[in-house]
Order: C-alpha cells, then sequence, then structure tokens
C-alpha cells in the first residue's frame, strides 16, 4: 500500500507541474481574436492590448516601400475601416479581397500596428462545394 | 462513356456501402449464435469490400487522369496543364476525395487483418474485423450519401479549376499518404485491444499481434508529420517549419498518446501491469486520429490548412461521440479482466521511468488538446472569440520535451524493478560526466547568446548518445570475448539477433538528433529583409549574398517565373547560387513564392525573393539563416530506418546469443 503510495504521489506532481506550465503560459498566450467592426466597438478601450483583428483586404490601399520594409493597408470591416503598418514582406495572395488575420496592437492614433499577417484562405481554390454548378 | 465512369464510381461505393452494413450484421449475428458459415460469409464480403473501394479508388484516377471536367471533383482539383503526377496526387486535394483515401487504407488494412492473421488469438480476429468494418461503415456512408468524389455537374467545363500552386509540391505525394497510413492505422490495434476484452482475454496477445502493426503505423505517421512540417518549410515561405496550427496538432496528438502506447506496452508485456493504462491509451488514440480528421475535414477552426466550412462536421463529432461511448462503455464493463499483476516497487526503476515518460507524453498531448480546442470552447460558451498562440505550446512542451529526452536515455538501461546504486553508476556515470563537459564546452561556446533551453537540449541530447554508445560498445565487447568473433561479425550479429533493443535505439537516436535540430534552429535562426541593387551584397551570420539579376523564365504550368540569382560566400568562399522566384500561375491572383535553400549540415539559407523593380535594377529579398535544420530531416530518416530495423523478422538465435545475454546480465528481450 505504502508503495502505491509514493507512485500516486509522484503521478500528481508530474501532473501538478505540467498544469502549472500550462495555467502561467495561458493567460498571456491567449489573446482576443476580433473583426474590424468589433475592434472599432472597443473604441480607445481596445489601445495598446494584444490582439489578433481579421477583415478584408482593400486593393487600393496597399502599398509597400521596398526600402523601409514597410506595408501599409487598409482592412476592411462591415462597416468600419481600419488602417494597418505591417514591416515584412507581401505574401502570396495577398490582392483585394483576401480575407487576412493581423495580430499586433492599436495605436492612439487609431493605426494597427501588426507583427504578424496571416492569409486565412487562398480564396479561388476553396472547395465551394455546396451549390456550386448549379 | 466518361459520364458512365463516374457513374461506375458512385455505383461501386454504393455496393461498398450495402455490403458493408451486411459484413456487421453477418459479423455481429454469426458471432453472437456462434454461426461459422455467416463469419465465414462475412469474411468474405470483407475482401468484396476491400475491391469495390479499390475499384471506386482507380477509377477516381482514371477521372482524373483523363480530365473528366463534367465530374465536379475533377473539375476543382486539377486542370489540362496540370502535371501527370499532380493529377494523381489531387485524389487527396480535396474533401471527397480524402475520405475516399481514409476508406481506402481502412478496407486494405481490415483485408489484410481478416485474410492474413493466423495462429495465437485467431479468435479475435472476427471480433476485430467487425469493429473495422464497423468504422469503415461511417466513412462509406459520407462517400455515399454526404460528400461524394464522383458528383457530376450539368454541363462540362472547358478547363477545370487546377490544383492550388502550394499542394504543387512532391510533399503533397507523400504527406497525406503517409499521414493517413498512419491515422487509419491505429484502428487496428485499437480494434484488437477491444475485441481482447470482448473476449475477456486478459494477457498480452492483443499487443503481440498488434505489435508490428502499430509500429509501422506509428512510423507513418511520423513520416507524415515530417513530410507535412518539411513541405510547410519549403513551400509556404514563412521561413519555420511548425506553427502550432490545428491541423499540425491534430496530427501531433495521436503521435504523443499512441508513442506512450508504443513505450507502456513493454511493461504489460513484462511485468503485467499498467492494463487499464495500455486499453486506455490505444482507444485514445484512436479517437484522436478521429478527432483529428475532424479537426482537418469539418473546417471548424480556421487554419492555414483552410478546407472551407462543410456539413460533414456533424457526422464526425456524432461517430465521434457514438465511439468515444462505446469505448468507455466496454472499458468499464470489463474491467475485472485487466487486473493488475504486480505493484510499483520502487522510484528508481524502469516501470517508473516508463510511467514517467507515459504521463510527459499525455500531459504533452493534453496541452496540446487544449490549446487547439479552447478557442473553439471560448466561442461557443462564451461567445467570445481568442486564439492560443505558439508560447503558450512552446512552455508546456520545451521543458516536457527536454525531460523525455533525458527519460529516453534513462529508461532502456535502469533496472527493472529497484535499481541499485551499482546500476545506475555503472550505466549513466560516464554519460553524465560527458553531457557536463559537453555543456560547458557550449556555455563557452555560446557565452555571448546564451540560453538554458538550448543548453539543457543539447546536454540531455549528449546525455542519450553517450549512454548508447556506451551500452553498444559494452555489450559489443562481451560479445567479442564470449564468442570470438571479430569486430564487424560480431556487431552485425548484435544488432540483427535483438533487433528490438537496437531498432529502438536508431529510433531514439534520431528522435535526439532532430530535438537538436529543433533546437537550433529555433532558438538561434536569424533573418533580414533588404532591398538592393545588382551586384549590391546582403550580409548575415558571415554569410555574403550578392544579387546579380533577374531571368524571366516560363515553365509550364506557371505562366511566367521571375527568378533571381542570388550568389551566396561564406568567408570569402563561393558556396553556390541560389534561385528564388515568384511563379505565376493561371487561375491564381498575384505571384505565389518559390523559396530557395542552400542548405549544409550548420545552416539553411533560406532566401525568398520578396519583390523586383526591373526599371530600377533593384529587389527584395527577405533571408534568413535557420541553424540545423538538416539535422531535423536527417533525424526522421534515422527514425524510420530504426523503426523498419526493429520491425523486420528476427533471426535465429543461436546458443551463442543466449550466451552473450546472459553475460552482459540482460534477459534475451
Amino acid at each position: 500500500m505504502k508503495k502505491s503510495w509514493k507512485v500516486t504521489i509522484a503521478v500528481v506532481l508530474v501532473l501538478g507541474a505540467i498544469a502549472y506550465l500550462g495555467y502561467t503560459g495561458f493567460e498571456s498566450a491567449t489573446v482576443y481574436y476580433l473583426t474590424v467592426d468589433e475592434l472599432f466597438e472597443r473604441g480607445s478601450a481596445a489601445v495598446g492590448a494584444q490582439l489578433r483583428v481579421r477583415g478584408v483586404v482593400v486593393g487600393d490601399s496597399i502599398n509597400w516601400d521596398d526600402q523601409s520594409i514597410l506595408l501599409t493597408f487598409d482592412l476592411q470591416g462591415e462597416q468600419a475601416l481600419l488602417p494597418v503598418r505591417y514591416e515584412g514582406i507581401i505574401p502570396d495572395n495577398f490582392v483585394d479581397g483576401t480575407e487576412v488575420t493581423v495580430g499586433g496592437y492599436l495605436t492612439p492614433e487609431g493605426v494597427f500596428v501588426a507583427d504578424e499577417l496571416i492569409l486565412s484562405c487562398p480564396s479561388k481554390y476553396e472547395p465551394e462545394v455546396e451549390g456550386e454548378g448549379s | 462513356m466518361d459520364v458512365n465512369m463516374a457513374q461506375l464510381g458512385s455505383i461501386t461505393l454504393f455496393l461498398a456501402f450495402f455490403t458493408t452494413l451486411y459484413v456487421v450484421f453477418a459479423y455481429v449475428v454469426g458471432i453472437a449464435t456462434r454461426n461459422v458459415r455467416l463469419v465465414a460469409s462475412a469474411r468474405g464480403g470483407v475482401g468484396g469490400v476491400a475491391l469495390l473501394v479499390s475499384l471506386a479508388s482507380a477509377v477516381l484516377v482514371y477521372l482524373l487522369l483523363v480530365g473528366d471536367f463534367k465530374v465536379l471533383y475533377v473539375a476543382q482539383y486539377t486542370n489540362r496543364a496540370l502535371p501527370t503526377l499532380y493529377k494523381v496526387s489531387a485524389f487527396w486535394a480535396g474533401q471527397a476525395g480524402s475520405l475516399l483515401l481514409w476508406a481506402l487504407v481502412l478496407f486494405l488494412y481490415a483485408f489484410v487483418v481478416a485474410y492474413f492473421h493466423r495462429g495465437e488469438g485467431r479468435d479475435m480476429v472476427p471480433y476485430a474485423s467487425a469493429i473495422l468494418m464497423f468504422i469503415g461503415l461511417f466513412f462509406l456512408y459520407l462517400l455515399t450519401f454526404v460528400s461524394s468524389p464522383f458528383e457530376t455537374l450539368d454541363f462540362t467545363p472547358a478547363d477545370g479549376q487546377g490544383l492550388n500552386p502550394l499542394l504543387q509540391n512532391p510533399g503533397m505525394l507523400i504527406h497525406p499518404v503517409t499521414t493517413y497510413l498512419g491515422y487509419v492505422g491505429f484502428a487496428v490495434p485499437f480494434a484488437f485491444a477491444v475485441s481482447a476484452l470482448l473476449l475477456r482475454k486478459s494477457g498480452v496477445i492483443w499487443i503481440k499481434l498488434t505489435r508490428r502493426w502499430t509500429l509501422i503505423t506509428w512510423m507513418f505517421l511520423s513520416i507524415g508529420i515530417i513530410y507535412g512540417a518539411q513541405w510547410a518549410y519549403v513551400e509556404l515561405g514563412w521561413g519555420g517549419y511548425w506553427a502550432w496550427d490545428p491541423v499540425e496538432n491534430a496530427s501531433l496528438m495521436p503521435w504523443l498518446t499512441g508513442t506512450a502506447f508504443l513505450h507502456s506496452v513493454m511493461i504489460q508485456e513484462k511485468k503485467g501491469m499498467l492494463k487499464v493504462w495500455n486499453v486506455s491509451l490505444v482507444m485514445m488514440t484512436f479517437l484522436l486520429t478521429i478527432f483529428g480528421t475532424f479537426l482537418t475535414r469539418s473546417g471548424i477552426l480556421s487554419s492555414v490548412h483552410a478546407f472551407g466550412e462543410s456539413t460533414l462536421g456533424m457526422y464526425f463529432l456524432g461517430f465521434l461521440a457514438l465511439m468515444t461511448l462505446g469505448s468507455l462503455y466496454v472499458l468499464f464493463n470489463r474491467m475485472e479482466v485487466l487486473a493488475q499483476e504486480n505493484e510499483f516497487e520502487s522510484a528508481l526503476s524502469k516501470e517508473s521511468s516508463f510511467l514517467l515518460n507515459n504521463l510527459l507524453l499525455v500531459g504533452a498531448a493534453f496541452a496540446v488538446f487544449w490549446g487547439t480546442v479552447f478557442p473553439l470552447i471560448s466561442e461557443t460558451l462564451r461567445g467570445v472569440e481568442v486564439t492560443v498562440s505558439a508560447p503558450f505550446f512552446n512552455r508546456v512542451l520545451v521543458p516536457i520535451g527536454i525531460l523525455l529526452v533525458v527519460l529516453t536515455g534513462i529508461c532502456p538501461l535502469i533496472a527493472w524493478r529497484r535499481s541499485s546504486f551499482e546500476n545506475l553508476r555503472r550505466n549513466f556515470l560516464y554519460p553524465l560526466g560527458v553531457m557536463l563537459v559537453v555543456m560547458a564546452g557550449l556555455a563557452f561556446y555560446l557565452r555571448d547568446n546564451l540560453n538554458l533551453g538550448a543548453l539543457l537540449a543539447y546536454g540531455s541530447s549528449t546525455f542519450v548518445i553517450a549512454t548508447i554508445v556506451l551500452d553498444v560498445l559494452r555489450a559489443l565487447r562481451v560479445r567479442q570475448r564470449v564468442t570470438g568473433e571479430g569486430l564487424v561479425v560480431a556487431l552485425f550479429r548484435m544488432l540483427t539477433r535483438n533487433r528490438r533493443r537496437y531498432g529502438g535505439y536508431l529510433v531514439h537516436l534520431g528522435v535526439v538528433i532532430m530535438i537538436i535540430g529543433i533546437a537550433g534552429s529555433s532558438i538561434y535562426d536569424v533573418e533580414v529583409t533588404k532591398t538592393v541593387r545588382v551586384g549590391e551584397v546582403i550580409e548575415i551570420q558571415g554569410y555574403t549574398l550578392e544579387y546579380t539579376g533577374i531571368d524571366l523564365e516560363q515553365r509550364p504550368p506557371a505562366l511566367q517565373n521571375v527568378v533571381a540569382n542570388v550568389v551566396v560566400f561564406k568567408d570569402g568562399q563561393r558556396l553556390g547560387i541560389v534561385r528564388p522566384e515568384k511563379a505565376f500561375h493561371p487561375n491564381s491572383e498575384g505571384p505565389v513564392t518559390e523559396v530557395a535553400i542552400l542548405s549544409s549540415l550548420a545552416h539553411d539559407v533560406y532566401v525568398i525573393l520578396a519583390g523586383w523593380d526591373l526599371d530600377r535594377g533593384v529587389a527584395t529579398f527577405k533571408v534568413k539563416v535557420n541553424p540545423l535544420v538538416a539535422w531535423l530531416w536527417f533525424g526522421a530518416y534515422l527514425l524510420v530506418a530504426g523503426t523498419v530495423f526493429a520491425v523486420w523478422p528476427e533471426g535465429r538465435r543461436l546458443a551463442a546469443d543466449r550466451e552473450v545475454n546472459l553475460a552482459i546480465g540482460r534477459g534475451s528481450g
């Protein structure tokens, strides 16, 4: 009986350690995922916090400066429009109408400074199974 | 004619569905009423279904090859210009085809199980077959009634939409197939475990019967994951190979629990312990493969693998719930069969080290699970959308990974039951010494850029390598002394007469080498993005990259390839030329990046052409120097080689082998 207690304690300790690691790492790694409109609803409360925001790229607004490696563009929501600054290169399929997710923070001036830029889907190749061909 | 082929495909799947329905019914009734003829007829049905599904798959391949665009699936994923090989690979580019691949692999496995399992444990085969066929029934239902690859359009388009250029990579030929071979393969040990419970077999027979299945399945899943990573690395152009994307996590979770299973069954084989745990692990692994298919196929999570929303999700969820409840019912109903035969005696024993290994692997799987599904839970319960990013996964999994590496060194060599100080000293003193020396050396070498994670990862890896080398050398010396064989003969005989042990060592070496690559490339990677004129250079990490101009080429199926020439130097020596490009494809807005990589054992120089302006004569490059990436791929090859070595049929053991084993103080195992 004594021996199985030792093992039980060891098991609890190991699981506890894993849970502790997960718990302490979880808060900081979990960020809100908003649409452009939801971001604007939050207004100044959203300034400064790490966020992910998704919206649709406005083609005419895309501007890339190859000297400073700075990409600026507007993300369109249902109503609101969010200007984005991203230091980096233009990803593939980054064109008018592409849905993208940006990760970063909102400045008091209302510009979103992104350090990550993720394309949701290359829409051309989506298998729109239902309803296609009809 | 061609329309008839699509109909033939549909009819074949339809027949397969109803035959499977019969087979499941015949097995259940045949087993319940002990009707041998009914069971035999069910077995015939398994062969029939395997044939029908193979035929349906052949029809799909035919339709893809001839480019029959009246078939929706063909029109969606291929076009005339697509190279033949990728036309075939379009088989699994979409949802319906992927389901068909799942079904094909499953029924071929079921066929092998039904027809080729002889000898001991034969009475489990009808049970296991029934379970496999029931799983197959679900997939055939989807293929027949929900998502058929043979759906036709009411007109014939002039050309198809083509295959996503990202999928036009050799990885596309290997990654999905091996991943599915791995995913589906776990259904077999699952089926045998449940069969053993149903038959109230308390022994290890189901483990012995499925050992090779499990190992080979595990190997395929490993290959699938690694090729997925390599594909992302060379094709997606962000310079990494792993992003904790839900679809990646979906394949990692069953791999982690499957790895735990491979290890814990040894404890049951030798000591009759952990029986409930082993059955639970194999159930968990199988359910995670279904869950993984659900994640990737339902489009429920936003992901780079963007599969699109579909109606499939609810079916999968229902099936998953059914299988989970069924597994739990069988497990609790037969709990008394699984009584433990031995107790843990000491914390310093092989049993305990395996238990710890298992806890860590399953803990890791749970952390990955939590990080993957939390966004779903949050959205469903709180209506708040969140994402869980890489730092969470790294924080939990890096410490677990390092501990696991340490255990990789300890587990094979620590004694059963209770380890003596002498056993520990004999096996681990020198490796510990080597580890400390290497860590001190590394700490000095990396003194400007010291990282605790890197130091521990390299230290623990060194420890493992040293334990393996020490053990092999010692056993070899003993063998030579006992048998008087020459070095080469002794080594060859020693390795091939205990394939399980030395195959395991080879896998461990592979994993450790992969860890070295992962630690190096994730901690010490550097990047720079710069716009240069022709003749100008980019300096990074001692490498000098000179831009020498743009070539405009045309390589079908691309309409145009913009290719930059970059000469790479190191310390004034010319290493070679890399040619990153942007390819313009038909049906694709904007160009597709084709990365160029100059790979060596020390570094990958990873070059992306980010932009160009022919008028101004400038081009922009993003250059990454990723250390030790080649080690990751090399380690993976070792892992595969080790698994193959371990499952290869063992030659006859001679009296001399037994004597050698006795002399090294080891059982015959």
